[in-house]
């Protein structure tokens, strides 16, 4: 009987041509977004490993110097994207691409995309996953609308209740028949989506369980959509009504939730001013070239390590000490700093995600940044990496400073064969292991949605009145 | 005019009416005043910049200090900030120019705004503008025709010496006139609680554009309900209208624009700037060339030149070498500008964002100008600083008062920048009521078709 109900709500569908027209229309806009997304994966992927490359060769060739003015001259390293981050760029037009690693400061990340952009990209750029999450339950809402109401409205709904078929069958049958036209539609497209995906990737095990995990939170996502849909569609007076519903509820979770949750999460945890986050720093830094008490002491310390009065005296380089004092003095402040800012970032982060409550495709927003690479976990994670790597740098060349020259002597010189001995930067990433860790209690969370969601078509649906 | 008489009345008795007017009075309250909250942000943090660089130049002991400290330049925010967040969120409206090349200076790190805000973008007036006014808008008119032509009242008013084309400007008229007015009074309202005021051509300009916008839509709603019959058929099209105006075109035309200006990469920039022509820069051999080109600068009571006389020039010369591909790469974002301001026509949503934005002074032409002003000051201050520096001249004796500054902005009157949007909401417009026209003769010989039929 199942079944029955299911070929009659598809075959309408099919017959009305809202399935043709609009699955049509995210058919176009799907493919559209993934040729994009895959032709800039690949563009994107050749111009950072030729950066890379480049940069690794400056420092190399950069000749005999100071091994302080190499500090300075320094390293940029940018961050690196799987081809999962083009289909959802999550925020990466909003964090800077390279990091200058020099001397004495922390820099933050340069080059945010969205500087380059145009104006119009504020609206949203065309990618898969715009066109997941707000043009596909679109497509849902209308093909779903019309179950009960348009019945109701022709006055077929009275015949199919007489008839004494129980309510449950109708709504499992109905929600099948749309299903499985939604599936014509976006199965096709999901494999082609796949396939691309996966040709693309670097590492096709850890893209395919993401994958896996993307699969489970839309199938989830979607069932919650189309529950919701069948359940205003149950309950509203007539077609146009159910529409109406089903749209506010669209327009809704989809626009304004996520707008006012982040705009709520950044008067809630609102993130220091640049000015001021650097007017702090600077307070605290102090002179990074040695002039300061806390030179002197280390001073004291170091003619008392080595029983001698006068740095002259000293079998090392005092100034390679004091340097690298300096940068783990310096090292202090910016772990407190940034680790400031990033734990308001994080703060905005959890509330954003305890905002699913209101609207799931908050929790599916953050699965989909999460797997994609783009959210900012991950970004954490590739400025941790950087920082680690530039401090690795500084130990070096205060090191060979220390101990490859003696005091006052200005003109040491190191050469490529030091620059060569840095090991190459390897960016860091959120193991997928962490990643699912995060997405888990997401994934319930949706499953939750889903379960309220359908329990309110059940009741929708028992209460439904023929009239 | 009794038909206008008779909407009013009808308007006014719709508790589903009055519902929507309320509701959209508190995304306009919120939205304002998340806009005034922002510019309140923008002001202290140019205060926190500005007290930094005060700190900072009375802190320095010598020329070479101050000259390190530099200069605050800071682009004013206007009146009418509140009005749109626009791109201010993402470009810095302050700077510092000194010795120092802008890849050193501390102003040239500030980007620490969250992008999670960034990303999610700001629920402003502008949002409620562009985003939700069209949806209460075709809530209230999706069903001018529908309901009635259900309901069959639509052929017996017909019946009456009205014409169609009055009736659905009474329909029109009534629902737009409502929905406009209290786009402009909430926000009015909320900026005087809020101690905001925009001046009186800023409010003006704010009121023939939400009238546009609003004048759009409606007609817009008025257009598919003459082509449409169904009631569902009416909502179900112009929601896809929203769509396509408020996500698919706009983000359409940015991959167009990125593709038909496309800017040099910026790992190429970075390359560029640290390619061998700018690594190999000789500190020494620069002062020489510099003291063989000014004998009149050599301090007599030193034979040992100082690292700030060398750091300087290197400085100097640095922003020399790169100014090149920094001019082109700036040429090159602003032939995107122009692009992407053609593009923006491609939408009325767009349009009327821009508007916003040009209205708050938040474009990203604005900040480009004051990008491109900042620039030219960056090369001026430090040529004027070097031989102060190099002289050894003492900080008391430089004429600071004398130190070039941030060549005005190009004035900008409100009605010519804004006279474009209007003209191509107008198009829209004028597009919408040549789709309409032809189309009321049919609709009115259906409609009394229906009721010889009956």
């Amino acid at each position: 009987m199942i079944a029955a109900v299911a070929w009659k709500e598809a075959r309408e569908l099919m017959r009305d041509g809202r399935v043709r027209v609009i699955g049509g229309a995210v058919v176009v806009l799907a493919v559209a977004a993934l040729i994009i997304g895959v032709d800039k994966q690949a563009a994107f992927a050749r111009e950072l490993r030729e950066a890379e490359e480049r940069s690794r060769l400056q420092w190399e060739s950069q000749g005999e110097r100071n091994p302080h003015t190499a500090a300075h001259f320094g390293l940029y390293v940018n961050a690196a994207y799987d081809i999962l981050a083009f289909v959802d760029p999550g925020l990466i037009p909003y964090l800077g691409r390279s990091v200058w690693l020099e001397a004495h400061s922390q820099n933050p990340m340069k080059y945010r995309p969205i500087e380059d952009a145009p104006s119009l990209a504020r609206f949203g750029e065309l990618s898969l996953t715009l066109v997941l999450q707000q043009v596909v339950p679109l497509f849902l809402i209308l093909l779903g609308y019309t179950a009960f109401a348009s019945e109701r409205d022709r006055g077929t709904l009275r015949s199919l209740l007489a008839a004494n078929l129980p309510r449950r069958v109708l709504l499992l049958g109905k929600a099948l028949g749309i299903a499985g036209c939604s599936c014509m539609v976006l199965a096709p497209l999901a494999a082609i989506a796949a396939v691309a995906i996966l040709l693309g990737s670097t590492d096709r095990a850890d893209t395919g369980a993401r994958l896996g995990v993307l699969a489970v939170t839309y199938t989830l996502y979607y069932g919650t959509v189309l529950a919701v849909t069948l359940a205003v569609s149950a309950v509203s007076r007539n077609t146009r009504s159910a529409l109406v519903g089903g749209l506010a509820i669209w327009v809704t979770t989809t626009f304004l939730v996520p707008k006012v949750a982040a705009d709520l999460a950044d008067r809630l945890h609102p993130p220091p001013s640049a000015a001021s986050f650097w007017a702090s720093v600077d307070a605290e830094l102090g002179d990074a070239h040695g002039n300061s008490t806390r030179t002197k002491a280390l001073e004291q310390k170091v003619l008392a390590q080595y029983d001698v009065r006068r740095l002259d005296d000293l079998p090392v380089n005092f100034d390679g000490i004091a340097l690298q004092d300096g940068e783990e003095h310096a090292n202090e402040v910016f772990d407190a700093h940034y680790g400031a800012l990033f734990d308001t970032y994080d703060a905005q982060s959890r509330w954003l995600r305890l905002s699913m409550i209101a609207a799931p495709i908050m929790g599916v927003r953050a699965i989909s940044m999460a797997l994609a690479g783009t959210d900012i976990a991950q970004h954490r994670a590739f400025v941790l990496s950087a920082e680690e790597y530039r401090r690795q740098t500084q130990r070096l060349l205060n090191g060979y400073l220390t101990q490859r020259s003696t005091p006052g002597q200005s003109g040491v010189r190191a050469g490529s064969e030091l620059w060569r001995s840095l090991a190459r930067f390897q960016p860091g990433v959120v193991p997928l292991s962490d990643t699912i860790e995060t997405a888990v209690p997401l994934v319930l969370g949706l499953a939750a949605w889903l379960a309220a969601a359908s329990a309110f078509a059940v009741l929708a649906v028992r209460r439904v009145s023929p009239l | 005019m009794t038909i206008f008489a008779h909407e009013t009345r009808r308007l006014a008795r719709s508790p589903y009416f009055w519902a929507l007017i309320a509701v959209l009075a508190v995304f306009l309250a919120y939205g304002t005043s998340s806009g005034v909250a922002w510019t309140r942000v923008r002001a202290s943090t140019i205060a926190t910049a500005k007290a930094e660089n005060e700190r900072a130049t009375a802190q320095a002991k010598s020329t070479y200090e101050r000259g390190r400290a530099g200069a605050l330049v800071t682009l004013p925010l206007l009146a009418s900030a509140s009005f749109s967040i626009g791109q201010s969120d993402i470009y810095p409206s302050t700077d510092t120019v000194s010795i120092l090349t802008k890849a050193r200076q501390r102003s040239d790190r500030y980007e620490l705004e969250s992008p999670l805000a960034l990303a999610s973008g700001r629920f402003d007036l502008a949002f409620v503008i562009v985003f939700v006014l069209p949806l209460f808008v075709i809530a209230l008119t999706s069903d001018l025709l529908g309901e009635e032509r259900d309901a069959g009242t639509l052929a017996m008013l017909l019946a009456h010496p009205v014409s169609l084309a009055g009736v659905l400007a009474a329909k029109l008229t009534t629902r737009g006139v409502a929905v406009a007015a209290v786009t402009v009074i909430v926000p009015l309202v909320t900026m005087e609680i809020e101690a905001v005021y925009p001046g009186i051509p800023h409010l003006l300009a704010y009121t023939i554009l939400v009238g546009a916008t609003v004048t759009f839509w409606c007609l817009l709603a008025a257009l598919v309900n003459v082509w449409v019959h169904s009631g569902a058929t009416t909502a179900t099209t112009l929601i896809f209208a929203w769509v396509a105006c408020t996500v698919l075109v706009p983000s359409i035309a940015s991959v167009a624009v990125t593709r038909l200006a496309p800017l040099p990469s910026r790992f190429d920039l970075l390359d560029a700037l640290r390619g061998d022509d700018v690594r190999n820069i000789d500190g020494e051999r620069l002062l020489a060339k510099y003291y063989g080109d000014h004998p009149d600068l050599i301090r007599s009571h030193e034979s040992k030149t100082s690292f700030a006389e060398r750091f300087t020039l290197v400085q100097r010369e640095t922003m020399r070498r790169t100014a090149p591909i920094e001019a082109e790469h700036a040429r090159r974002r602003r032939v995107r500008y122009e692009v992407a301001g053609l593009l923006r026509f491609a939408s009325p949503s767009t349009i009327v964002r821009e508007a916003l934005d040009v209205l708050a002074g938040t474009d990203t032409g604005r900040f480009l100008e004051f990008s491109d002003r900042t620039e030219a000051l960056r090369t001026a201050f430090a040529d004027w600083m070097l031989p102060s520096i190099t002289s050894g001249t003492q900080a008391h004796d430089v004429p600071w008062s004398q130190a070039p500054t941030l060549a005005p902005a190009t004035e900008r009157h409100l009605a010519a920048a804004l006279s474009p949007a209007l003209l191509g909401l107008c198009a829209f417009c004028l597009g919408c009521v040549a789709g309409i026209v032809p189309r009321l003769t049919r609709v009115r010989h259906n409609a009394s078709e229906v009721l010889y039929a009956s």
